[in-house]
């Protein structure tokens, strides 16, 4: 019996030790490959750029296919897939952001808990440790998720795969393309062929908490404080559905900024794919728009 | 709690770690403790539901104690376990399909009626723990066994959280005698069960989950597809929902050996059936079991004449169908499969392929038996559009849009799903002679092993991490 004992405990103790090295390899793997993403060169802004953005327009994929940046002088366009969520896009802000005035125009879903530092393409491009730090810091539940996603799969190389796969794949439910994802994801867009399919996906069903739209609103106007910028905010373009169902929300999760437009029910003939996209003659149709949205509040001049 | 979720992954070694290394000489506190975890696995969805789960364990075990000890009433006992059983699953589940019905019915007859919706969520796993409460209940009747007295065995039998939400659908003959008994740790039996996990895990998120963002898009607009593409999206999800539900079970089995239990085999490569008699023998095995010994037999079975076989093949199939949902779709699905079985049963071919699957001498399959592989597939495959639609007139749609003039053309888009499709084939067939085996106890090269476990588990963890959690799609059963 006590012999029998032994031999059970030995073998819990080797499966355990070898489950343990088996993840203890999969963690320094993953330090191995953030370290590599962390400390790979990246780009800066010009300066000649800089000096001549009078506004930062920050948004998500919406803002990289429905404003049109050669139609929109002084402006500089910053805008990420909506996988990066709210804390990576406003470092990238941070680090970037000129002119005096921040437009935002956020898809509602970095409003959401879960958007806020979601672990897709978790630090491509933009990391460094004193972030990681950083959202240690705020949320440690997330830096860990981050942390645990960092993987091959998860890198540019795994990007390109999947750009792959967004292209092959449905029209309606491929992932949002990144506007630096490749011309072809552009192209789609780049066309005035009413494509609209709409899903059942509202912004209504989304998770918000009262608590988390005051914590993002608190991190905005912290980074206005610090940076010294004037805060606008504009309604994203979407399809008359989303609007319709719940106004009231959509008011709030606008945080009371200086709106600059009205909610409006973009025709679906001026709509992409999906809700938050348009197609090019909705695009020149926004940034018009938006221009005189900007004249009037004064950030921007008549030519 | 997911098993494809974070917070599993930090509940499984907690629980895990306490169970054999401070609970291990003591069975009573092993039990209690899973019990402890089986409830917090429960409640970490809703934590109110959990009560919903104490009752009814509390209600089946107080009748198996009555029914034992009561020769003269013990089938009026047996009789409200099952009212009991039932009306927690019609009121849960089915109460709203009837009113709308009821609704439909009597506007149609001309009268005006707004029955009361319940405004409820469906609590997850139902249909299973109730499953799990009535063949205690039947088997104490049957005199089968004796029931169990303690009531911390008895409720971790109904609550074991490994298959407490998704099965398989245990039996008491099979799961209690483990519970009572003491258990030791295994090392082989534990490093069967990491293997089910990870090879379970990577059924779930790699390819059932990539293959559900193929297949749903052409089941929620089939009118923008070609008919090539729409039998394309009818195999996506085939092997989307194969992967999900035969993963999750791989995942439930692989979790119960860690703790030292065996459970019921749930899935036996139904796609290389030759026929649907054998579909139904190597799909979701316990529920077919389960209806078999708990409906078919007691209904008469095949005893008693043509006639009354029939009526017993569609009531099991029919009632399967409507186990699965609150939905026609489902009733449907269950009547087509009693369709297809019918000829096999009254040409009395239903009992030709019983025990050896398919190519289970040779590399490849016998020229002779292709046809009917393909054939069980295509029918398999058919069935399962009104499974997956959300209503009848979706499903007969989606079917009028396959046979139109675009079925003859390549399909055009969602061909990468293929390979996820090819990547599932090949290893199953690998596998196909082997009850429960993994692809991980194919390779013998400890190294070569070793790195496929981790590439399998980045993968699997990087998916996990980077998508929503996309729900077991046999949770909503």
């Amino acid at each position: 019996m006590s012999k029998n004992s032994s031999t059970s405990s030995s073998d819990l103790n080797s499966f355990l030790a070898k489950t343990g090295v088996f993840v203890a390899v999969i963690l320094v793997s993953n330090m191995i490959l953030l370290a590599a993403i962390i400390y790979t060169p990246k780009k800066g802004i010009s300066k000649a750029d800089a000096n001549a953005t009078k506004v930062s327009v920050l948004g998500g994929s919406n803002v990289g296919y429905d404003i049109d940046p050669e139609r929109l002088d002084h402006a500089q366009i910053l805008s990420t897939a909506e996988p990066y969520g709210f804390f990576l896009s406003f470092e990238r802000c941070r680090h970037e952001c000129v002119g005096k005035v921040l437009l935002l125009d956020m898809p509602y879903s970095w409003y959401t808990p879960e958007k806020y530092a979601p672990a897709s393409y978790p630090f491509y491009s933009s990391v460094t440790p004193q972030l990681y730090l950083k959202l240690l810091w705020k949320k440690p539940e997330l830096a860990i998720r981050n942390f645990l996603s960092t993987s091959i799969f998860n890198t540019e190389v795994l990007l390109y795969w999947k750009n792959i796969i967004a292209a092959h794949g449905s029209r309606t439910n491929a992932a949002t393309p990144a506007p630096t994802g490749g011309a072809n994801n552009l192209d789609a867009y780049h066309t005035c062929t009413n494509h609209y399919n709409p899903q059942k996906h509202f912004i209504s069903q989304m998770n918000y908490s009262p608590e988390h739209i005051k914590f993002i609103r608190s991190e905005v106007m912290d980074f206005a404080r610090s940076k010294q910028l004037e805060v606008l905010a504009k309604y994203p373009e979407l399809n008359k559905d989303n609007y319709r169902i719940n106004p009231e929300l959509v008011k709030t999760i606008n945080l009371n900024f200086e709106m600059i437009n009205q909610m409006e029910s973009w025709p679906d003939s001026l709509m992409y794919d999906q809700w938050y996209h348009m197609n090019q003659c909705g695009k020149e149709a926004n940034t018009a728009n938006i221009e005189k949205a900007l004249i009037r509040k004064g950030v921007l001049s008549h030519q | 709690m997911l098993f494809n979720s974070f917070e599993f992954f930090i509940f499984l070694p907690i629980v895990f770690i306490t169970y054999w290394y401070l609970l291990r000489r003591s069975l009573l506190l092993q039990n209690m403790f899973l019990l402890g975890a089986s409830y917090f696995f429960y409640g970490w969805w809703d934590w109110r539901f959990m009560f919903l789960l104490i009752l009814s364990t509390l209600i089946d075990y107080g009748f198996g104690l009555l029914i034992y000890s009561s020769e003269r009433h013990k089938k009026f006992y047996l009789i409200l376990s099952i009212i009991n059983n039932l009306g927690i699953l019609a009121f849960f589940k089915y109460y709203n399909f009837f009113a709308e019905n009821f609704e439909h019915m009597a506007n149609g007859l001309g009268f005006q009626v707004h029955p009361f919706i319940l405004n409820i969520a469906l609590p997850v796993g139902i249909s299973f723990y109730t499953f799990h409460g009535m063949s205690y209940v039947f088997d104490i009747y049957r005199k089968i066994i004796k029931p169990e007295r303690n009531f911390v065995n008895y409720a971790v039998f109904v609550s074991f959280f490994p298959l407490l939400v998704a099965g398989p659908i245990e039996r008491a003959t099979h799961l209690l005698p483990q519970i009572i008994r003491p258990r030791k740790f295994n090392y082989v039996q534990a490093r069967d069960g990491m293997h089910l996990i990870l090879w379970g895990l990577f059924k779930k998120v790699v390819i059932s989950d990539q293959l559900s963002n193929f297949a749903n898009p052409m089941f929620d607009h089939y009118s923008s597809y070609s008919g090539s593409n729409l039998v394309l999206g009818t195999v996506y999800f085939a092997f989307q929902i194969y992967c999900d539900f035969s993963g999750y079970s791989d995942i439930a089995i692989g979790t119960a050996k860690l703790f030292g239990f065996e459970l019921l085999t749930n899935f036996k490569f139904p796609y290389f059936s030759r026929d649907i008699a054998e579909f139904w023998r190597r799909w979701h095995i316990s529920l077919s079991s389960w209806f078999r010994d708990y409906l078919y037999i007691p209904l008469g079975g095949s005893q008693h004449g043509r006639w009354i076989s029939i009526r017993n093949i569609f009531i099991i199939f029919l009632v399967s169908g409507f186990w699965h949902g609150a939905n026609w779709t489902f009733i449907v699905w269950g009547g087509i499969h009693a369709a297809m079985y019918l000829p096999i049963f009254l040409g009395n071919r239903h009992r030709k392929h019983t025990t050896e699957v398919i190519a289970s001498h040779s590399v490849l399959p016998a020229l002779s038996e292709i046809p009917g592989v393909v054939l069980t597939f295509a029918s398999a495959c058919f069935a399962w559009i009104f499974f997956r639609s959300p209503d009848i007139q979706s499903a007969i749609g989606y079917i009028q849009h396959i046979f139109s003039r675009s079925l003859f053309t390549m399909p055009d888009s969602n061909r990468l799903g293929i390979l996820y499709v090819v990547v599932i084939v090949v290893i199953d067939w690998i596998n196909r002679r082997d009850e429960r085996s993994t692809i991980f106890s194919k390779i013998k090269n400890p190294i070569l092993r070793w790195l496929c476990y981790l590439l399998c588990a980045i993968l699997v963890m990087t998916l996990i991490l980077t998508q929503y959690e996309q729900k077991f799609i046999y949770f909503q059963f």
